[in-house]
C-alpha cells in the first residue's frame, strides 16, 4: 500500500514534471513540432496568400520555441524579431503591393505538383535513411547520434555572451562581410523596387549633386573678360561680339 | 626658409627647370583634355597654305617632333628622380617633387572643368608664376654665389664645390653608364638668373599683348604652354652638365621656336617663316650632331680604357686634354669637331651663312621675338660655344673662324639694319649684329666677354623688343616706323624704357651694353697685340701656352667692330627719331592703302599691298571705323609697362657687374665668369683709352642718327646719299640678296633633285609595287574561290548539322523556373541515393 | 525513485528538420505564386537552422581548430553562429527576392510563375 502510494506519488511527480516541467522537454518538443509542421503544410497549401503568410509567422514562432528548447535563447529572439517580425511583414507588404489576393486563388499549384509531392516525399525518406544508415549501408539507427556525455558541455546560460564574444573575435571577418552583404542587399532591393522612371532619374540626380559642388563656367565667349583689360578695351570687345 | 634651402643649391636648381616644365605639362594636359570651344577663326578658308607647305608642316610635326616631346617628358621625370644616397643633400628630392608632379598631373586630369575657358584664362598665372618662382630661386642662388664666392674663377678641383652638384644615372648598358646632372658653375648661375628674369618679364608682358589680339585671345593657353616649354629648354641647356641633356634642351628650343613663330597659324607668311626657321637651324644642328659624333671618334683615338666615353663636359675635356693630338698628327680632329659644333651655334645664333631665318622669325608675336632674341634661342648658340670653349681652344683655326664669322655678321647685319623700316626687323638685325659681337669675343679667346655681352644683351634686347611690342600695341599693329613718330609724348613710359635699352645697345656710358661691348673690343685689341695664350695646369704648375700669335688681321676685326658700334648707335637712334620723336605721321598714311605698308616673310621687296592678314580683323577696325580716323596711340597698361621698367633697370645697371672701376674684387663678371682672356684686370690707360674711343664712336653714331633722321637738312642729305649710292642702297636694302642667292642656288637645285627622286619613285618604284600588287590580287582571287566554295561549304554543313540536333533537344528548356528547379532536385536526389550504392 | 531528465534525442530534431525541408521543397516546386515560393524558401532555411542549432547543442562548443602550424582549442557556439549568418542571408534574400517580385510584377502585371516563361530557347 505504502509502496503503492510511494509509487503513485513518484509517478505523479514524474507525470507532472514531464507534462509541464522544464526538466522534461519531450512534450514541448512534440507540441512545437506539430505546430511547426502543420503550419508549414498550411503555408504550402493555403489558397489565400495572406493566410499563408500568417501561418508562416506561426511556423517561425514555433521554430523559435524549438530554439529555446535547444538552449539558444539569442537565436530564438532573433528568429522572432527578424523572421516573424521583419520578413513576414515584408512578405505581407509584397503581397499587398503585387496583387489583390485577399480572395482565394483558383489554382494555387502548377502542373508538376503531383511529381513535386512524390519527389519531396522521396527526399524526406532518403534524408532520414541517410541519417539511419551508415556509409556501408548497415542500419545503425538513431544511436549513430548518441554522444559521449563529456562532450555535452553546452552551457545553459550566457548563450548571448558567448555568441557576442565569438562574433567579435573569431568571426569578425564574417560579421563584416555579412554587414556589407546586408547593405548591398538593401541598396539592390531599393533600386530594384523603384519604379523604372525613378530609376532613370538616379544618375541625373547624382550629376546635379556634383555640379552643385563644382560649378561649370558658362560656355559664352563674352564671359571671358580679363583683369588686364582697360575699360576701353572691354567696351571694344563687347562691341565686336 | 629660402636660407635653409640654399644650403642645397642643386635641389633648388632643378626646381628652376621643373617648374616651367610642369606648367607646360599642366596647361597642355588641360587643353588636351578639355573640350575645345572655338577651334578656328572663321574666315580661315580663304588663305590656305599651299598643299606642299602644308604637307611639309604636317610631316615635320608628326614625324619629328612628338618623339622629342616624349623624350623631354621622360627626361623631365628623370631630372626629378631622386639620386640615391645623401649626395642630393638633406632634402630628399623624391619626397618633395614626386608628390608635386602627381598633384599637378592629377589636378590637370581631374579638375572638373568641361571647357577650355578656365585654362585659357588662368594659363598665364601658372606659367608666369612658375617663372617668377624660378627667378626668385635663381636670384637667391646668385646672391649666395656672390656673397660666398663659391665659384672661383679658374676652376681648381678642390675649390669647385658645386661641380658635382646633382647627378643621377640615366641608364647603363654593361659598363657604359650615362650620368646626367646639373652643372652650377658661374656661367650657369648667371645664365639661369638672366633666363628666368627675362622670360618672366616677357611672359608677363605677353599677357596684355596676346590678349589684345583676337586670335591670341582664343589661343591663350597654347601660347603660354609653349612659352613655358621654351624656357624649360633654355634652362636645360644652361644647367646641363652633359651633351645629351644639352642637346635635348637645344632641340626643344628648336621645336618651340617653330611653334611660336607660327603662332598665328592663319598667316601664310608665319607658316613659311616657321618652316624656314626650323629647317635653317636644323642645317646647323646636323653639324652639331656630327661634331658630337666626332668627339666619340676622338675618344676611340685616345683609346684610354680607364676613361670610357661619357657625355659629361668635364669628362670629355679631361680625356681630350690628356692626349697629344699634334704629336699623333691628328691635329685636324679637334679642329673638325670644333667647327662642326660651331655649325650648330651658327644655325641657332643666326650667324652669317645661316642668319636668314631670324628676320623672318618676326612673323611671330612680338613677345615671342623678344624671347627668341634675348633669353633663349639665339643665346643658346653662344652658350654652346661657351660650354665647348675648351674644345675651341684646342684649335686656333676654329677660334679664328669663330672670330671672323662673328666679325662679318656683326658688321653686315649692322649695315642692313641701317636701311630697314620695320621696327621689329631693325631690332632683328641688331640682334644678329650683337650676336656677331659675342662670337668675336669668343673667337678671340674671351669667353668672359662673350658671355658678359650675352647677359647684358639679353636684358636690353628683351627690353627693346618688348618696347617695340608696346609701340605696336599702342599704334594698333602698325610696324612700319615711317607711320609712327611723336610717340614720346603719347607713350612716355615706353619711351623712357626704350631709350634706356637703346642707350645700352648703342654702348653709351654707363649703360649695360657699353661695358660688355667695350670688353669685347678690348679683347680683340689684346689679341691683335699679344695673341692668345691659354693657361694649362693649376697653381704652381700653371704655364701659359701661346695658341694664336698676334696678327695684323685682328686689327681688321677690331675696325669692323668699331664700325659696327658706330652703325649700331646710328640705326638705333634713327629708330628713336622715326618712332618717338618728331610728329605723329599715322594720320597721313592710314586710310588709303599705302604701297609701302606691311612686309613679307621671304625677304622680297617691301613694296607690296597692304596685307590684311598682318592685322586680324578685330576691335581695332571697328573702333577706327566708328571714329572715322585712326586711333590715337596710347600708353600700355601697367601689366605691360612694369616688365619694361624691370628690364630697364637691369639694362641700366647690369653693366656694373663687369666694370673695372671698383677694382679686382668688385668685378663680379671677372670673378665668376673668368675663362680665357682675363676680364679687365685693372683700369689701365689702354683700357681707359679704348673705353673712351668707343664711347666717342658711339656718341658720333647717336649724333648722326639724330641729325640725319630728325632734321630737315638731314633728310635732304639722306636723299642725296640714297640717290648717289643707289646700287649699294639697293643691295643693302635687300639684305645683300642672300635670300635670293639661297633660293636660286640651293633651294631650286634641291627641289630639282627632289622632283627627280619623286619621278623615280612614281614611275619605277611604284610600278614594281603595283605589279606585285596585281600578282597578289590574282592569287587572292584563286584563293577566294577555294575559300567560298570548299571551306565555306564545309563550315556551313557543320552548322546545319548542329542546328538539326539542337532542334531536336531544345524543347527540354521549358522556360519554367520551377521545372528547372525540379530537375536540380531530382539530380540531388540521385546523388543522395548514390551514397547507398557501395 | 529520482527523476533524471532525458533530453530530446537529436534524431527527433533531424526528423523534424527533414520534414520541414521536404515541405519547403514541395512548396518551391509546386506553388504558382512567386511570393509563396519565397515563403517556402524561408521554410527550408528554418530547417537548416534547426539542424545547426541542434548539433551545436549536442556537440558542444569546444572544438579544435587546425591552423597551418598549430592546433588551438576554440570555445565558440559554431552552430548558432552559423544560424545567425543564415538568418542574415535569409533576410537579405527575402528583401532582394521580394523586390524582384515587385519588379517582375510591374513588368509582367503578374507574379504567376507559369506566366513568366521566357527563359527558354
Amino acid at each position: 500500500m505504502n509502496e503503492g502510494w510511494e509509487f503513485a506519488k513518484s509517478y505523479m511527480t514524474w507525470f507532472v514534471t514531464n507534462m509541464f516541467g522544464e526538466a522534461q522537454p519531450h512534450l514541448h518538443f512534440y507540441a512545437l513540432s506539430f505546430v511547426t509542421l502543420a503550419s508549414a503544410i498550411g503555408v504550402v497549401i493555403a489558397r489565400n496568400l495572406v493566410h499563408a503568410a500568417m501561418l508562416l509567422a506561426l511556423c517561425f514562432v514555433a521554430v523559435a520555441g524549438i530554439f529555446v528548447l535547444l538552449n539558444a535563447e539569442f537565436l530564438a529572439a532573433v528568429q522572432v524579431l527578424v523572421y516573424a517580425g521583419g520578413v513576414v511583414t515584408l512578405i505581407i507588404f509584397a503581397i499587398m503591393l503585387s496583387e489583390n489576393i485577399t480572395g482565394k486563388q483558383a489554382i494555387v499549384h502548377n502542373r508538376q505538383s503531383v511529381t513535386a509531392l512524390g519527389i519531396s516525399v522521396i527526399m524526406a525518406v532518403v534524408m532520414v535513411a541517410i541519417l539511419l544508415y551508415d556509409q556501408s549501408g548497415y542500419f545503425v539507427g538513431p544511436t549513430r547520434w548518441a554522444l559521449p556525455p563529456e562532450r555535452n558541455d553546452f552551457p545553459a546560460t550566457a548563450n548571448t555572451l558567448l555568441i557576442g564574444r565569438s562574433l567579435m573575435s573569431t568571426y569578425t571577418l564574417a560579421f563584416w562581410i555579412a554587414s556589407i552583404i546586408l547593405t548591398i542587399a538593401m541598396i539592390g532591393a531599393l533600386i530594384l523596387a523603384k519604379a523604372e522612371k525613378a530609376r532613370k532619374e538616379i544618375p541625373s540626380k547624382l550629376s546635379s549633386l556634383t555640379s552643385a559642388i563644382f560649378p561649370e563656367p558658362e560656355d559664352e565667349d563674352a564671359k571671358l573678360t580679363s583683369d588686364f583689360m582697360t575699360p576701353a578695351d572691354e567696351g571694344q570687345m563687347e562691341d565686336t561680339e | 626658409m629660402l636660407e635653409a634651402l640654399l644650403k642645397y643649391p642643386e635641389t633648388l636648381a632643378h626646381w628652376i627647370v621643373a617648374l616651367p616644365f610642369l606648367s607646360f605639362v599642366f596647361i597642355t594636359l588641360k587643353l588636351t583634355i578639355n573640350k575645345n570651344v572655338d577651334p578656328k577663326p572663321k574666315d580661315e578658308s580663304e588663305k590656305e597654305l599651299s598643299p606642299d607647305l602644308k604637307k611639309l608642316q604636317t610631316s615635320v610635326m608628326q614625324g619629328y617632333m612628338w618623339p622629342i616631346i616624349a623624350l623631354v617628358g621622360l627626361l623631365g621625370f628623370l631630372f626629378l628622380k631622386s639620386r640615391l644616397g645623401e649626395a642630393a643633400g638633406g632634402i630628399s628630392i623624391n619626397s618633395v617633387i614626386m608628390p608635386v608632379i602627381w598633384i599637378v598631373l592629377l589636378v590637370a586630369i581631374f579638375w572638373p572643368t568641361n571647357s577650355r575657358h578656365w585654362i585659357q584664362k588662368y594659363a598665364p598665372y601658372i606659367s608666369v608664376g612658375a617663372m617668377a618662382i624660378g627667378a626668385i630661386i635663381a636670384t637667391s642662388l646668385w646672391i649666395k654665389t656672390v656673397q660666398e664666392g663659391l665659384y672661383p674663377g679658374h676652376a681648381t678641383p678642390d675649390t669647385e664645390i658645386w661641380k658635382e652638384a646633382w647627378k643621377i644615372n640615366w641608364y647603363g648598358i654593361g659598363d657604359f653608364t650615362l650620368p646626367i646632372g646639373i652643372k652650377l658653375d658661374g656661367f650657369a648661375i648667371f645664365g639661369v638668373w638672366m633666363v628666368t628674369v627675362v622670360a618672366m618679364c616677357i611672359q608677363w608682358f605677353s599677357i596684355g599683348y596676346i590678349w589684345d589680339d583676337d586670335y591670341g585671345r582664343k589661343h591663350f593657353g597654347r601660347y603660354f604652354a609653349k612659352h613655358s616649354l621654351f624656357a624649360t629648354g633654355m634652362l636645360m641647356v644652361v644647367l646641363s652638365d652633359n651633351i645629351l641633356t644639352f642637346l635635348i634642351g637645344w632641340e626643344v628650343m628648336g621645336l618651340c621656336s617653330y611653334l611660336l613663330i607660327g603662332f598665328f597659324t592663319y598667316k601664310p607668311s608665319a607658316n613659311a617663316a616657321q618652316i624656314k626657321a626650323f629647317i635653317t637651324t636644323r642645317i646647323g644642328d646636323v653639324g652639331f650632331m656630327l661634331g658630337i659624333f666626332m668627339l666619340g671618334l676622338m675618344f676611340t683615338y685616345a683609346n684610354d680604357p680607364t676613361l670610357p666615353f661619357s657625355f659629361d663636359f668635364e669628362h670629355i675635356k679631361e680625356v681630350l686634354y690628356k692626349y697629344d693630338w699634334a704629336k699623333a698628327n691628328l691635329g685636324w680632329l679637334p679642329t673638325a669637331a670644333a667647327l662642326l659644333i660651331f655649325m650648330g651655334a651658327v644655325g641657332k645664333s643666326a650667324q652669317f651663312p645661316l642668319h636668314v631665318w631670324l628676320p623672318d622669325a618676326m612673323e611671330g608675336p612680338t613677345p615671342v621675338s623678344a624671347l627668341i632674341h634675348a633669353a633663349t634661342m639665339v643665346a643658346a648658340g653662344v652658350f654652346l660655344v661657351v660650354r665647348f670653349f675648351w674644345l675651341f681652344e684646342m684649335s686656333p683655326t676654329a677660334m679664328l673662324t669663330v672670330a671672323w664669322i662673328g666679325a662679318i655678321t656683326a658688321f653686315g647685319a649692322a649695315t642692313i639694319g641701317v636701311v630697314q623700316y620695320d621696327i621689329k626687323r631693325i631690332l632683328a638685325y641688331s640682334t644678329i649684329s650683337q650676336l656677331g659681337y659675342m662670337m668675336i669675343g669668343l673667337g678671340v679667346g674671351s669667353a668672359t666677354a662673350g658671355m658678359f655681352h650675352l647677359l647684358t644683351h639679353a636684358y636690353f634686347k628683351a627690353l627693346l623688343f618688348l618696347g617695340s611690342g608696346a609701340v605696336i600695341y599702342g599704334c594698333r599693329h602698325i610696324q612700319d616706323i615711317r607711320y609712327m613718330g611723336g610717340l614720346s609724348k603719347r607713350m612716355p613710359i615706353t619711351y623712357w624704357t626704350f631709350l634706356a635699352g637703346t642707350l645700352a645697345l648703342a654702348g653709351i656710358f654707363p649703360f649695360a651694353g657699353f661695358w660688355s661691348k667695350d670688353e669685347i673690343l678690348a679683347s680683340v685689341f689684346h689679341m691683335a697685340q699679344h695673341g692668345y695664350s691659354r693657361i694649362v695646369g693649376h697653381g704652381e704648375h700653371a704655364e701659359s701656352i701661346l695658341m694664336i700669335p698676334a696678327h695684323w688681321s685682328f686689327y681688321i676685326i677690331f675696325i669692323l667692330g668699331i664700325a659696327g658700334a658706330f652703325l649700331t648707335a646710328f640705326y638705333m637712334f634713327r629708330l628713336i627719331a622715326y618712332t618717338f620723336l618728331g610728329r605723329h605721321k599715322n594720320y597721313e598714311y592710314r586710310g588709303e592703302q599705302s604701297p609701302d605698308y606691311g612686309h613679307h616673310a621671304h625677304g622680297e621687296d617691301n613694296t607690296e599691298a597692304y596685307d590684311k592678314w598682318t592685322v586680324p580683323p578685330g576691335p581695332l577696325e571697328k573702333e577706327e571705323h566708328d571714329l572715322g580716323h585712326p586711333v590715337e596711340p596710347r600708353e600700355v597698361p601697367p601689366s605691360m609697362w612694369i616688365p619694361l621698367v624691370i628690364l630697364a633697370i637691369f639694362a641700366t645697371v647690369y653693366g656694373f657687374m663687369g666694370t673695372p672701376l671698383f677694382g679686382e674684387g668688385g668685378n663680379l663678371i671677372a670673378k665668376f665668369l673668368n675663362h680665357g682672356y682675363p676680364h679687365y684686370p685693372e683700369l689701365d690707360w689702354l683700357t681707359a683709352g679704348l673705353m673712351g674711343s668707343s664711347l666717342l664712336i658711339a656718341l658720333l653714331g647717336v649724333h648722326f642718327g639724330l641729325k640725319i633722321n630728325n632734321t630737315e637738312a638731314g633728310a635732304v642729305w639722306k636723299d642725296n646719299l640714297k640717290a648717289k649710292y643707289a646700287g649699294l642702297y639697293r643691295a643693302v636694302y635687300n639684305k645683300y640678296f642672300v635670300d635670293e642667292f639661297y633660293e636660286e642656288y640651293i633651294i631650286q637645285p634641291v627641289f630639282f633633285v627632289a622632283q627627280m627622286a619623286r619621278a623615280f619613285d612614281t614611275y619605277i618604284v611604284d610600278g614594281i609595287v603595283n605589279a606585285a600588287g596585281w600578282l597578289t590580287y590574282m592569287i587572292a582571287k584563286l584563293h577566294g574561290w577555294w575559300d567560298n566554295v570548299v571551306i565555306d561549304g564545309f563550315v556551313n554543313g557543320l552548322a546545319w548539322i548542329v542546328g538539326f540536333f539542337s532542334d531536336l533537344t531544345k524543347p527540354i528548356q521549358s522556360g519554367y523556373v520551377q521545372n528547372y528547379m525540379m530537375v536540380i532536385i531530382i539530380f540531388v536526389l540521385f546523388y543522395l541515393l548514390s551514397l547507398f550504392i557501395r | 525513485m529520482t527523476y533524471q531528465p532525458i533530453p530530446v534525442p537529436i534524431h527527433f530534431y533531424i526528423y523534424l528538420a527533414t520534414l520541414l525541408f521536404a515541405i519547403g521543397i514541395f512548396g518551391c516546386l509546386s506553388r504558382r505564386n512567386a511570393i509563396a515560393i519565397l515563403m517556402s524558401l524561408e521554410l527550408m532555411f528554418n530547417a537548416c537552422n534547426i539542424i545547426l542549432v541542434a548539433f551545436c547543442q549536442r556537440w558542444g562548443i569546444t572544438f579544435t581548430l587546425q591552423s597551418f602550424s598549430r592546433a588551438q582549442d576554440i570555445e565558440s557556439p559554431v552552430g548558432q553562429i552559423y544560424a545567425v549568418f543564415v538568418i542574415t542571408i535569409a533576410a537579405a534574400e527575402a528583401a532582394v527576392g521580394l523586390a524582384l517580385v515587385i519588379a517582375a510584377y510591374r513588368h509582367y502585371k503578374s507574379i504567376n510563375m507559369d506566366d513568366i516563361n521566357i527563359l527558354k530557347w
